[in-house]
This record gives structure tokens, C-alpha cells and sequence, in this order.
């Protein structure tokens, strides 16, 4: 296992990089940062004022390279708008979204497995049937309304939760409830289709004609072969739930990556974007490596 | 010691998109104590599917129906799928056909060794691996201990089948099924891994069925031979005397088209094909390409009982020994 990460680790690097360029790159090329900061009214010398005071006077590859050494020491620079450390401010506003991510993807994984089980034990039933309407619905049915809607439910009219913010754990019911039916849909479909297989094979059989009992047959001998996928999901949509969601995240009021970073690119701030970026990114490739490693600890072929 | 298997009047049919399609029709098999029978024929004559219906691990389109089944004394045909699950890998067990697919891919062959003595044995996990480690080394896995901690892919398809085989004596069942076990190994393998069954179904004293397209795997093996054709048992006999002295047109041909027979380095076919399933003809299912196949054939044909030996056809031994094989006859045609 530590085989397989030492292995990635220098295209995990090669990633990051890559993705590091590209979020700078598109984030110059969206816009005159120097017209953006100094403001309209701003004559030719004030202009180019302000473009040496950000360093956006020098090349685009000199300004990369001031940047991610910067970046490799742990400075964002300062959010254009606040003054604030945007290291700092990313760590208050990454607490909320981290909960967030985390328990809506322990919270769907809890449901939409054991789902996906049933529905692959029990193929084109009732009960295989209902469990797809239940998947149908979760992705069909938008955030938001969802959202406001058991705010609406639980909150306002029953008043068993808050009903916006983000300081006690009741407050993260509610959003963490929206957002798990909205990724859960995913892990059924790949929990039943890989169950699915795996029970067709002919390693099933054998267990089958060694009379080990069908519960045992599910748990140890199909789900630990249809897992893989699963887990290769999982990285993927924490990776996809850590980059925040705007939409969950304002409904509810949470102070969350999402919002920052919505409200970063609406007014431009884009020492506070581009880390956003990068970080998120950075995230992803760590956790696609952390679930190649996890499959491989699962599947002794992947080891090799 | 009671009988391994008897099974008696055990009919299959799948459930097909045109409707029901009867593959095995009334079938009566048995295997004693010591004892290796080999169950012959085509592809398609429904040999598999019988022994299968054996063990209840029939495909879901399948159905089932039969007088009787008795598997080591016990009477499984009305007992729950739960109480046959105790019987199951304990009482008798089988051996697949493709080792490469039949062992799970993320189990060590250790864990699948002792998982099924475990679920059928009380005993502690020290004494399984005991158990599975003697029984590698019987089947001739070296550095048995070793090879408990590997994973399926890191063992060649001989070794698998090895293993597959150990897997069946684990819980020193009564009967073993060894559904063509040696088709998916090449052929210094097959020979070896024939030989390493046989001497354990000795040494242990289980039935054996065997479940072979392969007649030089047969006059190798068999103690007593069963002969399916088209879902029906057409003839069943010792082994000397079915190859010596076979009874049944389809039986005659089968031997004469086996290369030893075929002496004078040509290959021998019985002409014509297995009747479609779905056409379930009345009468004799093998009158299409029996070269002696006359009007009486339409009817229902008998079965004769000489002792141990019984055949499924009109003719009596004496005619049907006279009449011409249908290899042979394809021969005249040919030349």
C-alpha cells in the first residue's frame, strides 16, 4: 500500500502543479486586475501604481513564480477587501464547510450502500423499485428546494431546529440532510450495480456451494469486491462537497468555503480565489491518492 | 456408511422468454460410498444442470421437480434452502470448472480455506488452518503454509484448481462433484490433477461424480459411467462394460468416436445434431441420427435392466449390439 502512494506521488505533484498554472492563468486572463483594483476613475499613472504595488507589472511567469513561493510558504497574500490574511480567512470559513462535507458524505455512504445492497439482493422487486424511485428523487428534486423546504417543515413551523447559521451541531442538520440526498443517489447506483456483478461471479458460486450463508455471502464476499468503486466516489464527491456548496451554503446561512468563494468572484478578489482554487484542487489530488490506496488495500491485485 | 447421493426422478426446466423449456427429464442418479461415477455427454444434454440440481445451486431461471433426493442419508427434497445450507460444502461439495474465476480475488486462500471449514465445523481458526495446510500438501501445493497467505492471482491455474479441490475435502464431505474440472487446465495438468482426485476420493472413501465430456477422462476415472443424452439418462453401466460392450446407439457412437477408437487416424462424428429443446419430440430423442431408427422409435422407448446395466431404447442388448453405430455409419457415408 505504501508502494501504491510512493508510486503516484510524483504525478500527484505533477497535478498540482498543472493545476496551480491553470488557476492563475484563468484567473489573469479574466479580467484587467490592475483596471479591477485601481478602480475606473484611475488615470495612467495611478495605474501603473498600483500594478507595481501587486507586483502585476513584471511577467506573467515572474508573477507565478512570486506566487507560488509565496504559496509554498504558506502565504495566500491579502484578500484586496478585507485586508485579512486570506490563509486566515480561509481556516475560519473552511470549519463550517469541512463539517459539512464530511457528515453529509458519512451520512449518504451510511444510507445509499446499505440501499444499494438491497436493491442488488432483491433486483427488479418492489422493493429494488422503490429504492430506485427513492434515488430518482434525491437527484431529481433541486437543493434548494429541498433545502427550504424542511427549513420551512422543521424549523419554522415545528421549530425542532434553528433555522439559519452555523454554531451548534442542530444547526447542521438540517443542510446536511439536503445535501446527503443529493449525492446519496450516486452511491446506490454504484453500490447495486457492483453488487450486482459481483454476485454473478463465479467466486460467489463457490462461496454459495461451501454453504456459507447468504448474509455472510453479501457482506464479506460481494460488497468487499463492489466497494471499490464506492470508495473511488467517495474521494471524488469529498473532494466535490469540500470546495463548498454555494447554493446549501446560502439557503442555510453557512459561513462556508462555498460563499466565500462565490462572493471572492463576484468582487474580484482574486488572491482569495485563486487560493480557493489551488487548495481545493490540492485536495482532490491528495484524496484521489488516499482512495488509490485505500483500493489497494481492499484489492490485493491493485498492489502490485 | 449410507449412500452419498440417489437422487430419482428429477425433471428441470427453464423459464425462457418462449416459455418453459424442460432440460432434464426424469432423471435417476446415484453414487455410492467409494465409488466414482462418471456423467457423460454433450454439451447441452443436461449433465451439468443435474448435478447442479444436486446441490440447489441451480441459475434462478431454473425450476425444479423430483421424487426424491437423498444426499449422505439425508432427504433434501422438502427441507428449507437455510437447512440444505448446512449440508452444503459440508456434506457434499464441488468443484467448478474455471479455477481462474471460482476463488475470490481479494481473500487470501487461507481465509477461504478456513472460512469453509469455520462455517460448517466448531473448532478454533488454528485448528482450519492446520486443517487447510495438511490438505494443501496433500494435494501437492508446496510451501502449503506459504501459499495461505497469498491471494488467488498469485497462483497459477493448476495451483488454483489444487486449491479448489482442497476447498472440497475440507469439511471431509461424503460426496465431492467435480463439474468438469480439468477442462480450463492445459493438458500436462489435466492428467496430474485427475490423478490427485482419484487418490483422494480413494483415500477418503467419498463418492465422486464427475462430470465429463472427455471419455479418455472417463476410462480413466470411472468406476461406473452415466450416459445423458438430450436431458434424459440413456444408458448407465460399469466402466468396463460401457466401453467394452456399450448397449445404446448413442453410447456406441460415443465410443467409437473417442480418438483411441478411432484407429485409422480419421476423426469419427455422429452425424446430425442434438433436437432443439424446445421440440421435445415423443418417443426416442436420439431417432434422428440412429442409423437402426424405425417406426416403434416414435413411441416411448423402454428401459432395460441387466443387473447394474440399463439402457433407454427399444432394441434389446443382442440387436442393438448387431445394429451399425452411427459413427461407423457416417464413415460408409462419407467413403
Amino acid at each position: 500500500m505504501i508502494r501504491v502512494i510512493l508510486r503516484r506521488i510524483p504525478m500527484a505533484l505533477l497535478v498540482a502543479l498543472t493545476v496551480s498554472i491553470l488557476g492563475f492563468a484563468l484567473l489573469r486572463l479574466s479580467g484587467d486586475l490592475v483596471r479591477e483594483l485601481a478602480g475606473d476613475t484611475a488615470g495612467p499613472e495611478q495605474l501603473a501604481e498600483v500594478a507595481r504595488a501587486y507586483g502585476l507589472d513584471k511577467p506573467l511567469p515572474i508573477q507565478y513564480l512570486n506566487w507560488l513561493w509565496d504559496l509554498l510558504r504558506g502565504d495566500f497574500g491579502t484578500s484586496l477587501f478585507t485586508g485579512e490574511a486570506v490563509s486566515s480567512l480561509i481556516a475560519t470559513r473552511a470549519g463550517p464547510t469541512i463539517i459539512l462535507a464530511l457528515a453529509s458524505l458519512v451520512v449518504a455512504v451510511a444510507i445509499g450502500v446499505p440501499l444499494g445492497v438491497l436493491a442488488a439482493a432483491n433486483p427488479n422487486t418492489f422493493t429494488d423499485r422503490l429504492i430506485a424511485v427513492v434515488a430518482v428523487f434525491g437527484q431529481a428534486v433541486p437543493n434548494f428546494w429541498f433545502g427550504l423546504v424542511m427549513l420551512v417543515i422543521f424549523a419554522v413551523k415545528l421549530k425542532w431546529l434553528p433555522v439559519a447559521g452555523d454554531d451548534t451541531a442542530a444547526h447542521f442538520v438540517l443542510p446536511v440532510i439536503t445535501l446527503a440526498l443529493s449525492i446519496m443517489p450516486q452511491f446506490v447506483r454504484v453500490t447495486r450495480s457492483g453488487v450486482l456483478d459481483a454476485m454473478g461471479a463465479d467466486y460467489i458460486r463457490t462461496a454459495r456451494s461451501k454453504g456459507i450463508p447468504t448474509r455472510r455471502l453479501y457482506m464479506r464476499h460481494a460488497l468487499r469486491n463492489a466497494i471499490l468503486p464506492v470508495v473511488s466516489l467517495s474521494a471524488v464527491t469529498l473532494g466535490f462537497l469540500l470546495g463548498g456548496s454555494v447554493i446549501v451554503e446560502s439557503v442555510f446561512s453557512i459561513n462556508g468555503l462555498g460563499l466565500l468563494a462565490y462572493s471572492s468572484i463576484l468582487s474580484n478578489d482574486f488572491p482569495v480565489v485563486q487560493a480557493i482554487v489551488v487548495i481545493v484542487s490540492i485536495v482532490y489530488v491528495f484524496l484521489t491518492l488516499l482512495s488509490d490506496a485505500v483500493n489497494a488495500w481492499i484489492d490485493p491485485r491493485l498492489r502490485g | 456408511m449410507s449412500q452419498p447421493l440417489r437422487m430419482s426422478g428429477v425433471s428441470i426446466d427453464l423459464k425462457l422468454t418462449g416459455g418453459r423449456v424442460a432440460v432434464v427429464r426424469d432423471v435417476d442418479l446415484s453414487v455410492g460410498a467409494g465409488e466414482i461415477v462418471c456423467l457423460v455427454g454433450e454439451s447441452g444434454s443436461g449433465k451439468t444442470i443435474t448435478a447442479l440440481a444436486a446441490v440447489r445451486l441451480l441459475p434462478r431461471v431454473a425450476g425444479m421437480r423430483s421424487r426424491s433426493v437423498v444426499i449422505d442419508g439425508t432427504e433434501t427434497r422438502d427441507i428449507t434452502d437455510k437447512a440444505f445450507g448446512a449440508l452444503l460444502g459440508d456434506r457434499v461439495s464441488i468443484v467448478f470448472q474455471n479455477p481462474m474465476s471460482s476463488l475470490n480475488p481479494v481473500l487470501t486462500i487461507g481465509e477461504q480455506l478456513c472460512e469453509a471449514y469455520l462455517t460448517h465445523k466448531r473448532g478454533s481458526r488454528a485448528e482450519a488452518e492446520v486443517r487447510a495446510i495438511d490438505l494443501l500438501e496433500r494435494v501437492g501445493v508446496s510451501a502449503a503454509a506459504d501459499r495461505m497467505r497469498q491471494f488467488p492471482h498469485q497462483l497459477s491455474g493448476g495451483l488454483r484448481q489444487r486449491v479448489m479441490i482442497a476447498l472440497a475435502f475440507m469439511c471431509e464431505p461424503a460426496l465431492v462433484i467435480g463439474d468438469e474440472p480439468t477442462t480450463a487446465l492445459d493438458v500436462t495438468m489435466q492428467a496430474q490433477t485427475l490423478r490427485l482426485l482419484k487418490d483422494l476420493a480413494r483415500d477418503t472413501g467419498i463418492g465422486l461424480l464427475l462430470i465429463t465430456h472427455d471419455l479418455g477422462v472417463v476410462s480413466r476415472m470411472a468406476d461406473r459411467v452415466v450416459v445423458m443424452y438430450a436431458g434424459r439418462v440413456v444408458e448407465e453401466g460399469t466402466c468396463e462394460e460401457i466401453f467394452a460392450h456399450p448397449i445404446h446407439p448413442y453410447t456406441r457412437g460415443l465410443v467409437d468416436c473417442a480418438p483411441a477408437h478411432a484407429s485409422n487416424g480419421g476423426f469419427l462424428s455422429i452425424p446430425g445434431e442434438v433436437p432443439a429443446l424446445t421440440a421435445t419430440p415423443v418417443g426416442c430423442d436420439f431417432r434422428s441420427r440412429c442409423p437402426s431408427a424405425h417406426a416403434d422409435c416414435h413411441r416411448e422407448p423402454p428401459i432395460r435392466e441387466e443387473g447394474a446395466r440399463r439402457w433407454r431404447c427399444v432394441m434389446d442388448r443382442k440387436t442393438a449390439q448387431a445394429a451399425p453405430t452411427p459413427a461407423s455409419a457416417a464413415l460408409e457415408a462419407e467413403g
